[in-house]
């Protein structure tokens, strides 16, 4: 009896290779389900600054499928990256994605999976609560009180001379204040030690408003 | 004070004080403007966080002692604690911040607390730790909405207004709680002096402000389960 012939066995895809691209020449992704709030993001733009080598070791992943080089997973370091003033980025291109594919990376990459075993990670190996917490280590409810101290240091003396006001205003209100301030011309003298420009113009405002009520 | 007596307070980050107040304090949430955490070590482990910061209204609390600059005194907005530490650990800890801060933060003259008379309690532990008490006044913040408690100063926050057309106002919806607040204040530097009247601790009992975890009790009452 003849025996089929086997099938072939599929042929391997190269390994996608780290490639630094000019991030101009990179796109974020539209409709991008993650976000980063603000002092997440400050943190994430330290830590690529401080370990550079990480950066290239966790690279942006693009797909061309539309044609553009689109950012599927690091649209946050992306961000950071650009913040940090660096004009590129360690990135991999995936060629021949299906949209439902590029999907699937985005989320995936979110996905945390894994976790921590904390009596390893509470060894002095790893550092201390303190450096662990700013690692963005969701450390569990138990913390030593070995690496705390009990030196601080609190701001002392009497408040800046300075303050900010808040207003909340219609758009149509917000455009014409914007209109005035943007026409007014601060007298010289007027300015109480203040640099804000903003706050020099708003007050020359009410100065000539004072002035004309006389 | 036995085992009270074992606890170290440490300085902690923020990060972890915050996560360990959203634990363990009744109201489940912290203050955003505390600029200093304590933590409370029994066997090595910590069971208690106390924080502090500004006060909101600083500008209204500032006047309250004289002489007194923006920057020289704190509100101590949170305390929380869990089931471990035992009995006077409170004001063993207010005690060894008060200390702490002599040391790392000498211009602080003075602290301010305010207790929750209404979900929570009178302030025994204030008054065992020596503050003096100098306002009792029917709560005019804190509310309910939607079954979640919150203070009726949210609603002059940038969303709310936004979503309200400008006005800093809270909804229909919410219902003020019934209950007291009561102001403590504690003087650090002697030489300062309180400029409103210090009140008896009877004035509680006199007013209705009695209340003890979160249930209402006279001071005489607790006296006398006490001495029972």
């Amino acid at each position: 009896m003849k025996t089929p012939n086997p099938k072939p066995a599929p042929a391997k895809t190269p390994a996608a290779k780290i490639e630094y691209r000019q991030l101009s020449t990179l796109k974020k992704l539209p409709n991008n389900p993650r976000t980063l709030k603000d002092d997440a993001f400050k943190k994430l733009c330290a830590s690529i600054k401080d370990n550079a080598d990480y950066f290239e070791a966790r690279p942006l992943i693009l797909s061309d499928r539309t044609g553009e080089l689109i950012i599927l997973a690091g649209n946050m370091r992306f961000e950071a990256a650009k913040y940090n003033g660096l004009k590129e980025a360690p990135t991999i291109l995936l060629r021949g994605l299906s949209e439902e594919k590029e999907r699937e990376i985005v989320v995936r990459d979110n996905v945390s999976s894994g976790q921590f075993d904390w009596d390893i990670l509470s060894s002095e190996a790893w550092g201390t609560d303190m450096q662990l917490a700013a690692w963005d280590v969701p450390l569990p409810m138990v913390y030593n009180s070995e690496g705390f101290g009990e030196d601080f240091t609190l701001a002392s003396g009497d408040r800046a001379p300075f303050q900010q006001m808040t207003f909340t205003l219609a758009d149509e209100q917000a455009e014409r204040i914007k209109g005035a301030i943007a026409n007014v011309r601060v007298q010289q003298g007027t300015e109480c030690g203040n640099e804000n420009g903003n706050g020099n113009k708003l007050h020359q405002i009410v100065l000539e408003w004072a002035e004309q009520k006389k | 004070m036995g085992r009270a007596k074992e606890i170290i307070v440490k300085v902690i980050p923020s990060k972890i004080g915050n996560a360990f107040i959203k634990n363990h304090h009744y109201s489940g949430k912290v203050v955003n403007n505390s600029v200093l955490h304590f933590g409370a070590f029994l066997d090595g482990t910590l069971h208690g966080v106390l924080s502090y910061g500004s006060p909101l209204d600083k500008r209204k609390v500032l006047p309250l002692v004289q002489p007194c600059l923006w920057n020289e005194m704190l509100e101590l907005n949170r305390m929380a604690f869990d089931e471990y530490l035992p009995k006077y650990s409170e004001s063993r800890c207010i005690a060894i911040s008060i200390k702490l801060l002599k040391r790392n933060a000498p211009h602080i003259k003075w602290l301010i607390s305010y207790a929750d008379g209404c979900q929570c309690g009178d302030g025994t532990i204030y008054r065992a730790s020596g503050f003096v008490l100098t306002s009792v006044k029917v709560n005019s913040t804190l509310g309910t909405l939607n079954g979640k408690v919150v203070a009726d100063f949210t609603f002059e926050k940038g969303i709310h207004i936004l979503k309200n057309n400008g006005k800093a106002a809270a909804p229909k919806e919410f219902k003020m709680m019934a209950g007291f607040q009561l102001r403590y204040i504690y003087l650090i530097d002697k030489t300062c002096k309180i400029t409103v009247p210090i009140l008896p601790f009877s004035k509680i009992d006199e007013i209705g402000a009695g209340m003890y975890k979160g249930k209402r009790i006279t001071l005489q009452e607790r006296k006398q389960a006490i001495e029972a």
